[in-house]
């Protein structure tokens, strides 16, 4: 026989899994959440994502080639990083400043710590925050929809949370078209209903664990209960769908065992909680999960598994 | 994961099947609820609910908590209320379930669950339509959802103290359940308790149906003189010599080794050098076939009074662990503790892919392994037997459990198909529930892990007296034009046998001795069979992985296959920094390199290498 027999370590198979799989699965997640936003918001959301996808893939490309490392753009984790981002800004946002957003997301937040995995933060939400608190005017620029019988008009107007945190109850839409998102906020966050739907898509194909939505969304539901506000208001505006199901559970910012996952998500609820209810901010999921993410290291040393059989020493 | 077609679609039809049935009932229960106006609008009593009850016992947690998310987004049909209670009701009442079952260490019955569990499905349901309504009157519906629960969940609670025993008895078939010996030390259900992860690799046990058949003798067979654990032999034999069958032709002093012996009889033509799987060099005696294959003088089948000349008999076997680990065996059967032990545990889980030679001893020479049992439950005085066999295998456990119908002191046990279940410490914890702990010995536990295959070769050669020389092995691989299951002496080539089975009819990637989770690649088709060697698979070119890797993700997959819970996420980040005493504390002397975290690795890293690394690491500091 004259041909090389290839010699690797076992295992000498592997499953069908792969990073690009993995994140080709998130961006069909967010497939729902991006129709509804183009029937809520219109065009313009399309628009908005489809900037920041590509500015979150071209950056990660040039970085790759100026500083001559392997080029990553492949496993799809910058389109993720793009959509999010996008999701996450109001319908009205300016281009130029979405795709500065991106540069913060990818450059420095990603790839200036060392690429896809390395990173201690979330790109999108530090994105998210960085354009808030430099762009605060454009990132409360709100449009809301309004039912009306040729179907949905777009009208200024505040979101449900600062009407909330204004004590109005007038303009705070229903239940149900809260649920089916009908009602002012980021282009992403509003259809409870699509991000739930992906929610579950992603448990099944077991590319998350539903233990940290869970624990986040149970936590922002009792907690704001406790405190005496209407719970289900709590959960239903925002972005605590989105930040839980799609933001909190980025593997490289989340622990990796189930009882850290379980004490990220019940941290990111109540830090969201106490924020919207005490903070000056309308809003706190980003900044919880921004919090909880620099919390990671510490919770997943905290956390460790106990080996089967294993003795203390 | 994907490849596990048939458990995955059985799973999708039962939950399909199971949400066709929630949504009858619910339709059902609308229907009665028109007779209470009184109730608020979209509370149920939960019939409905019962279909969760039911997925949490039969099928899971995840399913369950699957099943009230479908449930409620059905009902947001009817409007946002309904969808709210149904879901506030499930969740609550799972939890409520879930959260006794682990209170109590899953003891608690099926008719104490699903009372709580149908009266927390109507609490939830009061506690949101007392958010949504925003009418603290709600609660003086309390009572009469309290009763109705009370009622649902008794019914269900009986029916399902019926049903569950046949249900749950379904999917495996067997018959083993007919005959049960208390495990001793097992005081948990095994329904119940602690499951060791792992993965649920393809099976692709083409061979499966292969009966076994004999090689004929080749030309030449070279036997290195290292085929086990511990001691190399010093080969009794020089160039020239004329070897018979069986004649014994390596041997050590050393109490941890086992002899060898001339597979076939013929002319020793040289004892030349050999590199062992484990890569240290060592001696092969070559041997030239005469084909006589006439049996040495000296084989007669041993005289056993004692347990001694068991012992005594089962080295001069040369009988090696068989399921691959090749440690001598009558090392294994005298531990210090022997009186200890009260459990034999028969290792005939065969969970690794495409290997099917064990299966094949399981159905061929069924009573050669009972007696080969027998005979060590006597001589050593063990108490029990149990013999481990996976799911996939029905035939293999039917026909068991029906030959050990008579034996009162053996018991088959039905494992889950899931790899590793046939490694020792998962084995023993899946069959008797004892956990043997970081530096003990199987022993230590009561138990000792013997293989299907060795079992059945002890028995024989009880009465014949012939040695280990020959192995029977599965041959497969996309390479490889027949693939069969086959015979043939110790030493025989790897080429010679693949000439065997048609040749190669692609060109051949890898090499496999053993399976594909912890076999060994080899570097050339001219390497000799080997008494632990199970199979050899010639992988084509579509089946050589990409070995490319990318960096890890932090996605927490190979934390949760890892059968022993160990992290080698966290292991490979400490090994990277040299960090001896994150590595200690991380365990990774633990590791039995299964290979279920590079497995499931998603960014395809190499983790066993990291672990096998960071435990030489460990070694070289503690010296
Ligand atoms: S499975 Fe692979 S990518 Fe995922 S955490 Fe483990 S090493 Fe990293
Ligand atoms: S190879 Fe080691 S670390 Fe990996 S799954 Fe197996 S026991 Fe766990």
């Amino acid at each position: 026989m004259n041909n090389l027999l290839t010699v690797t370590p076992s295992p000498h198979i592997k499953s069908g899994n792969s990073t690009t799989r993995i994140m080709l699965d998130v961006v069909l997640a967010m497939v729902p959440a991006l129709i509804a936003s183009v029937i809520i918001f219109g065009l313009r959301s399309l628009l908005l994502v489809a900037v920041c996808v590509v500015s979150c893939v071209v950056f990660e490309y040039l970085f790759r080639v100026v500083t001559k490392r392997a080029n990553t753009i492949s496993d799809l984790s910058a389109v993720v990083t793009g959509m999010l981002l996008a999701f996450n800004l109001p319908v009205t946002f300016p281009i130029w400043m979405a795709v500065l957003g991106c540069f913060v997301a990818i450059v420095i937040v990603k790839q200036l710590f060392g690429g896809i995995g390395q990173n201690f933060a979330n790109p999108a939400i530090t994105a998210r925050i960085v354009l808030l608190v430099s762009f605060a005017g454009q990132m409360s620029n709100w449009l809301i929809p309004q039912k009306t019988a040729g179907g949905i008009e777009l009208v200024s107007g505040a979101t449900p949370l600062t009407l909330l945190a204004e004590g109005t109850a007038e303009g705070i839409p229903s239940y149900m078209d809260l649920f089916l998102g009908l009602r002012g906020g980021c282009l992403g966050e509003t259809c409870v209903l699509a991000l739930l739907i992906g929610g579950v898509y992603l448990v099944i194909r077991k590319v998350i664990n539903p233990i940290i939505p869970v624990a986040f969304m149970g936590t922002v539901f009792l907690f704001s209960w406790a405190l005496g506000a209407d719970p289900l208001m709590q959960l239903l505006t925002g972005g605590v769908v989105l930040g839980a199901v799609f933001m909190a559970t980025d593997y490289s910012t989340s622990p990796v065992t189930n009882w850290g996952k379980l004490i990220f998500g019940i941290g990111c609820g109540l830090l969201t909680v106490v924020i919207r209810q005490f903070g000056s901010y309308p809003e706190g999921v980003s900044f919880a999960i921004l919090l909880m993410n620099i919390l990671t290291p510490h919770i997943d040393t905290l956390t460790k598994t106990k080996p089967f059989g294993g003795v203390a020493k | 994961m994907r490849q596990n077609g048939t458990s995955a679609a059985k799973r999708v039809t039962t939950m399909g099947l199971l949400f066709a049935l929630a949504i009858v009932l619910s339709f059902f229960e609308s229907a009665i609820m028109t007779l209470f106006p009184m109730l608020p609008p979209g509370v149920k009593l939960g019939l409905s609910n019962v279909v969760t009850m039911y997925c949490l016992f039969l099928v899971g947690k995840g399913s369950a908590f699957t099943l009230v998310v479908l449930k409620s987004l059905f009902a947001m049909l009817r409007g946002f209320i309904s969808g709210a209670m149904s879901f506030a009701g499930g969740a609550v009442s799972l939890l409520v379930m879930l959260f006794l079952m682990v209170l109590t260490r899953h003891k608690a019955r099926y008719l104490a669950l699903s009372i709580a569990g149908a009266v927390a499905h109507n609490a939830g349901q009061i506690v949101m339509a007392r958010v949504i309504l925003k009418n603290r009157y709600v609660y003086y519906y309390f009572p009469i959802l309290l009763l109705s629960g009370l009622v649902v969940g008794s019914v269900t609670g009986m029916v399902l103290n019926v049903l569950m025993p046949y249900l749950s008895r379904l999917p495996t078939g067997s018959r083993e359940a007919a005959k049960s010996i208390k495990m001793e030390g097992n005081n948990v259900s095994k329904l119940f308790r602690k499951r060791l992860s792992g993965v649920a690799v393809p099976h692709r046990k083409n061979t499966k149906d292969c009966a076994t058949v004999m090689m004929p003798i080749p030309d030449r067979v070279v036997i290195p003189m290292v085929q086990h654990m511990g001691a190399p032999c010093e080969p009794l034999v020089k160039v020239g010599d004329i070897v018979k069958v069986g004649q014994k032709i390596g041997d050590s002093e050393q109490y941890v080794s086992a002899p060898i012996h001339a597979s076939v009889s013929g002319k020793v033509t040289g004892l030349v050098e050999i590199i062992t799987p484990a890569g240290a060099k060592t001696t092969a005696v070559e041997i030239e076939a005469d084909k006589t294959q006439e049996p040495d003088a000296s084989i007669c089948p041993p005289q056993i009074n004692s347990r001694e000349d068991f012992l005594k008999a089962v080295r001069a076997s040369g009988l090696v662990g068989l399921g691959g680990a090749g440690f001598p065996t009558h090392v294994k059967l005298n531990p210090k503790n022997l009186s200890e032990v009260d459990t034999l545990v028969i290792n005939g889980a065969e969970c690794e892919p495409y290997i099917t030679s064990d299966y094949r001893t399981m159905m061929e020479d069924t009573e050669d392994v009972l007696s080969g049992v027998r005979l060590v439950l006597k001589w050593l005085g063990i108490k029990q037997a149990c013999i481990g066999i996976e799911d996939n295998k029905p035939d293999a456990i039917a026909k068991f459990a029906k030959a050990v119908e008579k034996d009162s002191n053996i018991q088959v046990v039905t494992l889950k198909s899931k790899y590793p279940q046939g490694a020792e410490k998962v084995i023993i914890y899946e069959t008797t529930g004892r956990v043997v702990k970081e530096g003990m010995l199987p022993s230590d536990v009561g138990a000792i892990v013997m293989n299907i295959t060795s079992c059945a070769f002890l028995a024989k050669y009880m009465k014949t007296g012939m040695p280990l020389i020959s192995k029977r092995i599965t041959v497969d691989g996309g390479a490889v034009a027949e693939p069969k299951n086959l015979v043939a002496p110790i030493g025989t080539p790897f080429n010679h046998i693949i000439d065997f089975c048609g040749g190669y009819k692609t060109e051949p990637k890898k090499l496999l001795m053993g399976g594909p989770m912890m076999g060994i690649a080899v570097y050339d088709d001219s390497y000799p069979l080997l008494k632990n060697n199970n199979a050899i698979l010639a992988f084509d070119q579509k089946q050589v992985e990409n070995i490319f890797d990318t960096p890890c993700i932090r996605c927490g997959k190979c934390v949760a296959a890892c059968p022993f819970d160990l992290m080698p996420v966290a292991i490979e980040r400490s090994y990277k920094n040299n960090d001896v005493d994150g590595l200690k504390a991380l365990k990774v002397n633990l590791c039995m390199e299964c290979g279920c975290c590079s497995y499931v690795c998603p960014a395809k890293r190499n983790l066993v290498l990291t672990n096998r690394m960071a435990k030489a690491l460990l070694r070289k500091n503690s010296k």
